[in-house]
């Protein structure tokens, strides 16, 4: 983490209405100011999540995607712009936060997790956010989050529906004892609306903040189950898999929050 | 035995229902409903639910009430159980 030890008068005045929070004040937003935040695609899910941590003084995030902007990412890629078609996403995404919140940093990666870069950026980050589309990648993450010790916030969703969980290493299960093998039936392309993509996405930013500022009790070893057509949610009690190739080496009383 | 089963995601719309009310005898564990679920709603469906060797797939996530359960938990009369497929971010 860089060594910010005062928040300046500007950012006082910026963050005014979340200082006032209980329980997190001047002391929790100097540890925002000092995090580093990976975002695995800034897309419906990733780029509103990144939306918030910029609006919260997350002190500098590393947005990872590959590709340029399609017509069809536009019902929920809210960081992008019509006029933006074809061009860089990751740019795109980078450019309007720094526009949004010049206070923080934003490092523009363009390319997805793969087994070439996944080493390197989970090191270089405090909390990983996984909002990506493929299991490959959410599962490379959690590997590399599981052995470098860091807290690591999975979103996803299908449709109307959505789910969310905070993994913290050896604190409760990770993504490979809930999904020891990539799913067979599972595409990149799937429906969804843009208003589920945002919800999990603010949902998931909330728990990188709660994790960040030691606030409240973020989703370790539950799992949020969102049904926004029937606007139910509920939390249900995960189990760690005892065999997990991932995880099962570490003791169940490892504290890390990162 | 009468369970509740509640589906999310993809395996919803095989199912062509988000919950329904099964009758079901001789199926001590989760495991056995499952198999017993399998032949409910046709092909597509079974497949979602169940590999080869019907053994239920391993990326799909049981909830018992409001727990996470593991194939051989048993089920009683009344049970609510969520089948959740997988989903991901985009």
């Amino acid at each position: 983490m860089a060594d910010h030890q005062k928040l300046t008068d500007d950012e006082r005045a910026i963050y005014e209405w979340q200082l006032w929070v209980e329980g997190f004040g001047e002391a929790g937003q100097l540890r925002l100011k000092n995090a580093t935040v990976l975002v695995s695609r800034v897309g419906g899910v990733g780029g509103t999540l990144a939306h918030h941590l910029a609006a919260a003084g997350v002190g500098r995030l590393i947005l990872a995607h590959a590709g340029d902007l399609r017509a069809n990412d536009l019902n929920r890629q809210l960081l992008m712009s019509h006029a933006g078609l074809g061009q860089s996403r990751v740019e795109q995404a980078a450019q309007r936060l720094r526009e949004f919140n010049p206070h923080i940093e934003v490092v523009s990666i363009a390319e997805n997790i793969s087994e070439t870069n996944v080493e390197r950026l989970v090191t270089d980050a405090d909390v990983i956010a996984s909002c990506a589309p493929l299991f490959q990648e959410r599962l490379l993450l959690n590997r590399a989050a599981v052995t470098h010790n860091k807290p690591l916030v999975d979103c996803a969703m299908y449709e109307l529906e959505a789910q969310l969980t905070t993994i913290v290493p050896g604190r409760g299960p990770c993504l490979a004892c809930l999904y020891p093998e990539e799913p067979a039936a599972w595409k990149r392309q799937f429906p969804v609306f843009g208003a589920v993509a945002g919800t999990i996405a603010s949902l998931g930013a909330m728990e990188v903040i709660k994790v960040l500022a030691g606030l409240g009790e973020p989703l370790v070893g539950k799992m949020l189950l969102c049904d926004l057509g029937l606007m139910t949610f509920r939390t249900i009690g995960l189990r760690r898999n005892e065999n997990c190739p991932v995880c099962s080496h570490l003791a169940a009383t490892n504290n890390a929050t990162g | 035995m009468q369970v509740t089963v509640h589906y999310m995601a993809q395996i919803k719309r095989s199912a062509g229902c988000s919950l329904e009310q099964v009758e079901t005898a001789g199926a001590a564990t989760l495991r056995e409903f499952l198999r017993c679920l399998g032949n409910r709603h046709g092909p597509a469906f079974r497949e979602l639910l169940l590999d080869a060797n019907d053994e239920p797939r391993k990326s799909l996530l049981f909830f018992v009430g409001d727990e996470h359960a593991d194939l051989s938990s048993s089920l009683r009369d009344g049970d609510a159980l969520t089948i959740l497929a997988p989903m991901s971010g985009g």
